[in-house]
């Protein structure tokens, strides 16, 4: 993103808006501009429509840069990754794909959020970390596609030096290593210059008892009262000779 | 996308926010689509939806509502926003008398959403909880801005503009129902609670 110079009535108004306040103003010339280091390429400034005078101008973004706007735009167009979003349908789906299934879990480690924003090479940092416990990292993730190995986690070097408002380490493992995920993610959370929101997904046992996710992880995790639930409405198309 | 996890605030706090997501699963359910995702989005707006929408177009907060409507194809994510359970309950069982055959997601208070799926004969089948944020917690904004701006899962609604609102509030320059819906307007899909968002602001007002 930048700002046309010669529209910019340096008025501020667009400085808010910026969730990682990269928009500042460029001493003497009373005009504003974005810095291009800390800018993601979300789009939110052009989008909110409070510049007076459409200064805001969406430039081209080259490879690697363009991966700012496929992780941190929503409405961008993913071409970097050819993988839309951030992360995949994953729980959202369950019922109708059965990705998870009773004795396994899925877990997604979203660096950066909530709005503190991450560098890659943060994400390649846990990625590493994961791959060396085993997990399995989830297809049609866009950080699984940027990694050259999904045995040792690494990510092309290419788009280490980018940064992102938030990306997401999606994975599934079998339940018994949930004590070691998390004390794994406990040691690289401090050596992080960024935050990350933890997830998991858990599939309801058949006899219908919902899972006790304090059991689960232990009681020394904290655990949101809110949750995303999948309520099983989904199905596969009926194919011709089936019955449903 | 996780974007309706990870919403900060108490259980007593998220009494007034469930949302709910429809969407077909790539390679099984998505040809097809279109017709029932926008069945799903008319009968939100039958049941006094507070906010909904679909990434590619908006919100009614940055769209014309009918627009939003009118771009549904296969294979959109849509959603809605609910301010009470019982108004849950009765979508979700008009939904379910629906039969769409397409994934139904509800975000809310985890014990609160198994109790409407009970009351609609639906029992959870799948559950993604968040275990909270991690790491340098120093570099957050503070709780009150983040029971607002965890309301866009895409981190869309900045920490600066919450407090250049509260500032414009105090000082008589915006009505808080007005701020509030222009938080909610920099949230592409719809996900956003303007309603706790108002209620949320009025707190934050008066507090010193």
């Amino acid at each position: 993103m930048i700002i046309r110079d010669d529209s910019c009535t340096g008025c501020r108004i667009c400085f808010p808006y910026c969730p990682v306040a990269a928009i500042k103003d460029v001493a003497d010339r009373g005009v504003a501009r974005i810095d291009l280091d800390e800018c993601v390429e979300c789009g939110v400034c052009l989008r909110s429509g409070v510049c007076p005078t459409d200064s805001f101008e969406q430039n081209e973004l080259s490879w690697p840069r363009s991966l700012r706007a496929a992780f941190s735009n929503p409405v961008s167009v993913h071409g970097s990754t050819a993988i839309p979003g951030r992360g995949t349908e994953e729980m959202k789906t369950n019922d109708v794909t059965d990705e998870y299934r009773v004795g396994m879990v899925g877990m997604g480690v979203e660096l950066g959020r909530p709005g503190v924003a991450t560098g890659l090479s943060e994400v390649e940092q846990v990625s590493v970390a994961l791959a060396e416990l085993g997990v399995t990292f989830a297809r049609n993730n866009p950080v699984t596609y940027l990694m050259t190995d999904t045995d040792t986690g690494t990510l092309q070097t290419e788009v280490l030096g980018e940064r992102v408002l938030s990306a997401i380490v999606e994975f599934t493992a079998p339940s018994r290593m949930i004590g070691e995920i998390l004390s794994a993610l406990t040691s690289i959370a401090d050596t992080l210059g960024t935050v990350f929101s933890l997830e998991i997904i858990t599939r309801v046992g058949s006899d219908g008892e919902v899972s006790n996710i304090d059991e689960v992880i232990g009681l020394q995790y904290r655990i949101a009262p809110n949750a995303k639930v999948n309520a099983g409405l989904g199905r596969r198309p009926v194919k011709a000779g089936e019955s449903r | 996308m996780t974007h309706t996890l990870h919403r900060h605030g108490a259980a007593e706090d998220l009494q007034d926010d469930y949302t709910v997501i429809c969407m077909a699963a790539a390679g099984y359910n998505v040809a097809g689509s279109g017709p029932g995702l926008k069945r799903f989005l008319t009968v939100a707006l039958e049941h006094d939806a507070i906010n909904f929408g679909d990434i590619m177009t908006g919100s009614p907060f940055n769209a014309e509502p009918q627009d939003i409507i009118n771009s549904i194809k296969d294979g959109s994510i849509v959603h809605a926003v609910f301010a009470a359970k019982e108004k849950l309950v009765a979508f979700l069982r008009a939904i379910k008398d629906e039969d769409l055959g397409l994934s139904v997601v509800v975000q809310g208070v985890c014990s609160q959403v198994e109790d409407a799926l009970s009351q609609i004969g639906q029992q959870p089948h799948t559950i993604n909880t968040s275990l909270g944020i991690w790491g340098r917690s120093e570099r957050l904004a503070d709780h009150n801005t983040l029971r607002i701006t965890t309301m866009c899962g895409h981190a869309l609604v900045s920490k600066n503009l919450v407090a250049h609102l509260v500032k414009g509030i105090r000082a008589g320059r915006i009505g808080v129902k007005s701020a509030a819906e222009e938080l909610a307007a920099q949230c592409v899909c719809g996900v956003f609670n303007p309603n706790r968002a108002e209620r949320i602001l009025r707190e934050m007002v008066e507090s010193k």
